[in-house]
C-alpha cells in the first residue's frame, strides 16, 4: 500500500524515538544486574544512583516503548486493513502528547527528581513534572482510538456481512481495554498525586492509590501483549509459511481479554491491607478467567506452525517442528515471534502461579517477579516490538535492512540470554532474595553483616544473563541505526504480512460485534471493583504527607 | 544454516489436518504447568 | 456458534477450564487443611501503631511490628520454638515491604493501614525479615530477625 509522507514520517518518529531511548533503558538494566550481583557495591555509577537507574529503565521500556509501539503499530494496522490513512491531525496531537510528557517525566528522572519507579507509590514522592508527564503520555494515547473508531464505523457501514479483519478486531479491542483502565491511573495521578506533590492537598489515601494503580496495571500488561498477539495471530502464520489455524479461536481469545484484563488488578494486592480475602479471592478466579485466552492462543499456534510445518514437509508427531524458518533471514520475523513465544511458555506459567492467590506468599516482591515478567514483556511483547519496528521502517522508508544476518539471529541471543537471567532471578526468589533492592551495598556485599552467600550464584546468573541480553539489545540498535543510516534503494510502502485461515468460520455476529462485550465488561468490572472500593474506604485510617526518597521526615508543606 | 522451500499453492495433502503435535504440545504445556503449580504449592505448604 | 466452533479448539478450552479448577480446589484444601491464605483484613485503629511483643501465653505472642524509613521495630523479636505469633504490621511512613521467606510471610506495610498474619514457630532458628518494597535511598538496608529458640537456653 503507498503512504503518504507525512504518515510516514509520523510512523518512523513513533518508533524510532522510543528505540533510541532503549540506548538508556537497556543499559540501566544491564547496570542493576551489576548492583544486584555485587560487583558494584555501591549506591550510585557514573552519577546515576541504582533508584533512579531502576525507575528509568521500567518506564522507558514499559511505557514509553509499549505505548509508543502500540500506537504506531495500530496506525499501520488500522490503515493497511481499511486502505485509508487516519486523520493527520489527530496522529500528530496524539504524538505531540505523548513526546512532551515523556520528555517532563525524562527531565524528572535523569534530575534525580523522580526516583520512585514505574509503580509510582505514594507517599514517596515525585516532581510534579513526572506525574504531569504520565498523564501526558497517556492522553496522547488516547487520541488514536477515537479517530480509528470514526473508521472502523464508517468501514462497518461499507461491509456490513463482512468480519471485522481480526487484527483490526485486536487493535480496537486493545484501545479499549486501555482507554478504561487507564481512567483509574488518569485519577489518580490527576486527582491524588499531582495536588498532593505541589502541597495543595495535606495527605493521600495511600491504600487507595494503590488499589487505582492496580486497577490500570494489570490490564496495562495486556496492552503490551496484544500487539504481540495481533501478530501472532494475523502475521506469523503467513511468515511461517503456513496458515492461522482457526480465526474464530482468535476472535474469542481477544474477546475474553476485553471481559478479563482489568477486574483482576487485586491480584498485584493479595499481600496488602485493607482488601478482605473474599475480594482477593474473587480477583483470583477472574484471573484464571484471563488465563483461558492465552491457553487457547497457545495451542492456536502451535496447530498454526504445525500446519506451516507439516506443508513444508514435517513428518510424524514432532518433526513439523524442525521444518520451520529459523535462520531464513528473508523471512526475519519469524525468528522474533518464535523466540519470543518460546520464553511466554515459561513466562505464562510463572504468571499462573503469581495469580493463585496463597501460592503469592511464596513469590510476591521476590526476584521470582521480575524473573516472571521479564519473560513475558521483555520476551515476546520486546521481541515483537523490536522486529516488528524494524520491518516496518525498512519497509516504509525503502532502505534494505543493516547486517540482516544479525538482525535474523539477535532473538536467539536475547532468547538465551534471557532463559539465563529469569532462572537464576526465580531461583533467588524462591531463596527470599528481594526485587527493587540494591543488593550490592549489603546483601551481595561480604563485608556487610546483611551479607547471603546464598544469593551469590542466583545474582551471578542473573548477571550473566543480563550480559547476554545486553549484547544482543546492542546488536539490535545497531542493526536499526544502520538500517536508518542507509540510502534507500526502492519506492517505500506499507505492507504487513497477512495470514489466511486453515478455519475461516463464517461470521458469527456476537463475535463481530463490540456493544455487548462492553456491557459485560463494565458489570463485571463493577462486581470485581465496587466491593474492593469499598473495602479501602472501610478499613482506611488516616491520609499519608509526602516523603522524599532520602527523609524520613515527610516534606513539610506551607500554608499557600 | 538452511532455508526453507516455501510451497506457494496450498497442497492437497493439507485438506484434512487435524493438529496431533499441537495436542501433543498442549498436553506437554499442561504437565509443565501442573509440575511449577504444584511445585510452588508444596514449597508453600513446607513453610507454613 | 458451537457448531462453528473446531472440535479440537472446544476441547482446548474445556482443558484449560479444568486445569485451572484443579488449581481451584487445591487452594481452598490448602486453605482447609493448612490455613494457607492471604493476610488478614482488619479496619484501622491506631493501637496497632507502636511496636511491642505481647506474650499472650507460653505459646501465643502478639507483634506489632513497624515499619519506618529504614528499620522495622522491634528488631529482634525473641519467640520459644512452638508458638503461634500473630503480626500485626503498619508503616509510620512510605509503604515497606515484611517477609520472612523461611515461614511464607508476605505482607504489605501501609500507612493508614493495618496488616495481619499468623506463623507458627516450630522449628529453631533465625529468620529474617526483608524488607522488599522500594521505600527510599536506605531500603537495602533494611531487615530485622526474629529469633527462635528453647525456652530454657539463653
Amino acid at each position: 500500500m503507498q503512504v503518504s509522507k507525512t504518515f510516514k514520517r509520523i510512523i518512523f518518529l513513533e518508533l524510532a524515538i522510543p528505540v533510541a531511548l532503549l540506548t538508556i533503558g537497556i543499559y540501566h538494566g544491564l547496570m542493576q544486574t551489576i548492583y544486584r550481583a555485587g560487583v558494584l557495591r555501591d549506591v550510585s555509577f557514573l552519577k546515576l544512583d541504582y533508584y533512579q537507574g531502576l525507575t528509568l529503565h521500567g518506564v522507558i521500556n514499559a511505557i514509553v516503548l509499549t505505548t509508543f509501539f502500540a500506537v504506531a503499530f495500530g496506525h499501520v494496522t488500522i490503515a493497511f486493513y481499511f486502505k485509508k490513512e487516519p486523520n493527520k491531525k489527530l496522529m500528530w496531537l496524539g504524538f505531540w502528547l505523548k513526546v512532551t510528557g515523556t520528555a517532563m517525566a525524562a527531565w524528572a528522572m535523569l534530575a534525580g527528581k523522580a526516583s520512585v519507579l514505574y509503580t509510582f507509590y505514594p507517599p514517596l514522592k515525585a516532581h510534579p513534572l513526572f506525574y504531569l508527564g504520565a498523564a501526558l503520555l497517556i492522553v496522547g494515547s488516547w487520541v488514536p482510538l477515537f479517530d480509528w473508531a470514526r473508521m472502523y464505523t464508517s468501514w462497518k457501514k461499507e461491509n456490513p456481512t463482512t468480519k471485522t479483519p481480526l487484527a483490526v478486531l485486536g487493535t480496537l479491542i486493545n484501545f479499549i481495554i486501555w482507554f478504561v483502565c487507564t481512567l483509574a491511573v488518569a485519577y489518580e495521578v490527576l486527582v491524588l498525586l499531582i495536588p498532593w506533590s505541589m502541597g495543595w492537598t495535606k495527605g493521600v489515601n495511600v491504600n487507595l492509590a494503590r488499589t487505582l494503580f492496580w486497577f490500570f496495571g494489570h490490564a496495562l500488561v495486556y496492552f503490551w501483549l496484544l500487539p504481540a498477539y495481533v501478530m501472532f495471530y494475523t502475521v506469523l502464520p503467513k511468515v511461517a509459511g503456513g496458515k492461522l489455524y482457526s480465526d474464530l479461536a482468535g476472535r474469542i481469545a481477544l474477546f475474553l481479554f476485553l471481559l478479563f484484563s482489568i477486574p483482576v488488578g487485586v491480584h498485584h494486592q493479595y499481600s496488602d491491607p485493607t482488601i478482605t480475602q473474599g475480594v482477593k479471592f474473587f480477583h483470583g478466579l477472574l484471573t484464571y478467567g484471563v488465563a483461558i485466552p492465552s491457553f487457547i492462543t497457545a495451542f492456536t499456534l502451535a496447530a498454526s506452525l504445525e500446519y506451516a510445518g507439516r506443508k513444508n514437509g514435517g513428518k510424524g508427531l514432532l518433526g513439523w517442528m524442525k521444518r520451520l524458518p529459523y535462520f531464513d533471514k528473508t523471512r526475519f520475523l519469524f525468528p522474533y515471534f518464535i523466540c519470543g513465544l518460546i520464553l511466554f511458555v515459561f513466562g505464562g506459567v510463572t504468571g499462573i502461579i503469581n495469580a493463585s492467590y496463597s501460592l503469592n506468599s511464596v513469590v510476591h516482591n521476590t526476584a521470582w517477579m521480575p524473573g516472571h515478567f521479564h519473560m513475558t514483556i521483555a520476551g515476546p511483547v520486546f521481541l515483537a516490538i523490536i522486529g516488528m519496528s524494524l520491518y516496518l521502517y525498512s519497509n516504509m522508508s525503502g532502505k534494505k535492512i543493516f547486517m540482516l544476518n544479525v538482525a535474523t539471529i539477535i532473538p536467539y541471543l536475547w532468547m538465551i540470554g534471557m532463559l539465563v537471567f529469569s532462572f537464576g532471578m526465580s531461583w533467588g526468589g524462591l531463596r527470599g532474595e528481594p526485587r527493587r533492592t540494591n543488593l550490592g551495598t549489603t546483601y551481595l556485599n561480604p563485608e556487610s553483616p546483611l551479607y547471603r552467600s546464598d544469593w551469590v550464584p542466583t545474582t551471578m546468573l542473573a548477571l550473566f544473563g543480563g550480559i547476554i541480553m545486553f549484547i544482543a539489545g546492542m546488536l539490535f540498535l545497531v542493526v536499526f541505526f544502520g538500517t536508518i543510516l542507509r540510502k534507500k534503494s526502492v519506492e517505500g510502502k506499507l505492507e504487513i504480512p497477512v495470514s489466511e485461515a486453515y478455519h475461516d468460520e463464517k461470521r458469527i455476529p456476537i463475535f463481530d460485534r463490540f456493544k455487548p462485550w462492553i456491557v459485560t465488561m463494565i458489570i463485571v468490572l463493577l462486581l470485581a471493583y465496587v466491593p474492593a472500593l469499598l473495602n479501602v474506604n472501610k478499613n482506611s485510617g488516616p491520609k499519608a504527607p509526602p516523603y522524599n526518597i532520602d527523609n524520613p521526615v515527610p516534606v513539610v508543606t506551607g500554608k499557600k | 544454516m538452511g532455508e526453507v522451500n516455501i510451497k506457494s499453492a496450498d497442497e492437497p495433502e493439507m485438506k484434512n489436518f487435524f493438529p496431533s503435535g499441537a495436542i501433543t504440545f498442549f498436553i506437554f504445556l499442561v504437565i509443565l504447568s501442573l509440575a511449577f503449580w504444584y511445585g510452588i504449592y508444596f514449597l508453600m505448604i513446607e513453610r507454613i | 456458534m458451537t457448531m462453528v466452533m473446531d472440535k479440537v479448539e472446544r476441547g482446548i478450552i474445556i482443558s484449560s477450564l479444568i486445569l485451572v479448577s484443579l488449581f481451584v480446589f487445591s487452594l481452598l484444601y490448602a486453605k482447609n487443611r493448612y490455613k494457607a491464605d492471604v493476610p488478614e483484613c482488619l479496619p484501622y485503629d491506631k493501637a496497632y501503631t507502636e511496636p511491642k511483643v505481647n506474650k499472650l501465653d507460653e505459646k501465643t505472642y502478639q507483634v506489632f511490628a513497624v515499619a519506618a524509613m529504614w528499620q522495622f521495630q522491634p528488631s529482634e523479636i525473641y519467640i520459644p520454638v512452638g508458638s503461634d505469633v500473630d503480626f500485626y504490621l503498619t508503616s509510620k511512613d512510605v509503604v515497606h515491604g515484611f517477609n520472612i521467606a523461611q515461614k511464607n510471610v508476605n505482607m504489605m506495610a501501609v500507612y493508614g493501614a493495618i496488616n495481619k498474619t499468623t506463623v507458627k514457630f516450630d522449628k529453631p532458628g533465625v529468620y529474617e525479615i526483608v524488607c522488599h518494597e522500594y521505600c527510599g535511598v536506605g531500603h537495602q538496608n533494611m531487615a530485622a530477625q526474629v529469633i527462635v529458640n528453647y525456652p530454657d537456653a539463653k
